[in-house]
């Protein structure tokens, strides 16, 4: 039982107070208003306590200088690191199309096209990174309209959509419109190349590639996208063929001289080599 | 650290803890904040207070934790964020005055006690917030503190109170007289 009013003040105000006497307190308190303006100003005092301890940690933990995920600098680098992947993406499918029919052309003469290829600004904007995207998409896509009348061919959407069955002549109209901020140059640069080309196909699919520093090489393909798993980043980088054969379109994948056969596959699979001489000899036509 | 670790670390007033969980979790809770429209600043702030809270919940043993401690600290966040958000509504909405003029005795009241505090000795208010904020039992104080034993800390809590009430009646006295 705590009988000093100071304590007891206290104690209510700290919780401490046994409840069987909270009650007693609290009528008390109702009667006498010297008593509560004396709990008002404990309970301020206590609070200020409270507050002046909470300041403390504040700044203790403002002091500390946190290395932290993704701001500024960190962003820029995520960025470069997207951006980077993405030039990677148009320098593989540019060079794919273009060593296709000019096998000639060296790889120094490749790089540097490749990188004319990429839209002038490079910035974080999001709009610039998908314009970009556009040229990875559109590019294969111009080649189909000039080889088309002859195969079945896919058409590529927007949102990077292969579909293998309709043949869609996109209206250039709409690749005027769409490539607004784009240099047409960069466009229409690899359009010479293309035209001779009867049998094999360069994909309008780009792989998502995961797992970059695992040694193994796996692949996923769902009949639209295509996932590579594994060290892809070889000097000589992957291609995508597809080869109409009969009235069904196959995907192989070539990579450091080796042809890969791709099929839809829902969980990650080992790539398999092409054995059969004649597939590797019609594949290698180009 | 593990979780329980942490827990019990922070039990015995390691503040060495809470750094740990303030870098350990710093991008995860300050995102949840500028995800939602808060500025980095805000975001901080949030998470500081929030870490704050669940220190003190930990120290008054309020705390079953059922889940991980960064689930914990997050729903804290989002709390916390929430009802910033709303009192800066709230402020946009309709220009509050009323309530401010009515606080103001208190207002100078908290303002006396505030520099009162500030004038207390270094171990007295060591003393009085590890008392009062902290939840520490005597014991845990006097061993914080370096005091001979819990006797001694409570005697000392006891003469820092006093001085800290007498210093705030003062005060509080003289600034009536001045009206």
């Amino acid at each position: 039982m705590i009988t000093d009013k100071n304590e007891m003040i206290e104690a209510y105000l700290t919780n401490k107070l046994p409840q069987s006497e909270v009650a007693a307190f609290e009528a008390e308190l109702a009667k006498d208003p010297a008593l509560q303006s004396e709990v008002d100003l404990q309970k301020d005092i206590i609070n200020t306590l409270q507050d002046s301890r909470r300041l403390d940690l504040k700044n203790r933990l403002s002091a500390i200088e946190v290395k932290q995920g993704l701001t500024g600098t960190q962003k820029l680098g995520i960025a470069a690191i997207a951006l980077s992947s993405l030039l990677l993406l148009t320098f593989s499918l540019y060079e794919a199309t273009t060593e296709e029919a000019a096998l000639e052309t060296s790889p120094n003469e490749i790089s540097e096209n490749a990188i004319d290829v990429k839209p002038e600004p490079i910035s974080n904007d999001i709009s610039e990174i998908k314009t970009s995207e556009n040229i990875v998409i559109e590019t294969p896509v111009k080649k189909l309209t000039s080889a088309a009348e002859t195969k079945p061919t896919q058409e590529t959407t927007q949102n990077q959509k292969a579909n293998t069955n309709h043949l869609v002549i996109p209206n250039p109209i709409e690749f005027e419109a769409e490539g607004s901020g784009v240099e047409h140059d960069a466009l229409n640069a690899p359009k010479d190349h293309y035209g001779d080309n009867e049998k094999n196909e360069i994909r309008a699919i780009t792989p998502k590639i995961e797992n970059k520093d695992k040694k193994v090489r796996m692949y996923k393909y769902d009949g639209e996208n295509l996932t590579l798993i594994g060290d892809f980043n070889s000097a000589d980088p992957y291609h995508l063929i597809e080869s109409p054969k009969n009235s069904v379109t196959e995907l192989y994948l070539k990579f450091e001289n080796t042809f890969y056969a791709i099929r839809e596959t829902k969980k990650a699979t080992e790539l398999e080599e092409v054995t059969d001489a004649k597939t590797i000899a019609e594949l290698s036509k180009k | 650290m593990k979780d329980n670790e942490i827990i019990e670390r922070i039990k015995v007033g390691d503040e060495r803890s809470l750094d740990y969980l303030y870098e350990k979790y710093y991008g995860m809770m300050t995102k949840l904040v500028m995800r939602n429209s808060g500025t980095e600043d805000e975001a901080k702030d949030v998470y500081q207070d929030a870490l704050i809270v669940f220190w003190q919940k930990v120290k008054n043993d309020q705390l079953v934790l059922t889940s991980k401690i960064s689930t914990y600290i997050y729903s804290i966040c989002q709390n916390l964020w929430r009802k910033e958000l709303d009192r800066k509504k709230r402020l946009s909405n309709e220009e509050s005055d009323g309530s401010q003029i009515m606080d103001f005795d208190k207002k100078e009241r908290i303002e006396i006690i505030n520099k009162s505090v500030q004038q207390l000795g270094d171990t007295c208010r060591k003393v009085l917030s590890y008392y009062y904020f902290d939840n520490m039992s005597m014991t845990e104080i006097a061993e914080k503190l370096g005091f001979a034993n819990a006797d001694t800390a409570k005697t000392k809590k006891y003469k820092c109170k006093k001085e800290l009430d007498n210093m705030i009646k003062s005060r509080y006295t003289a600034s009536d007289f001045m009206d």
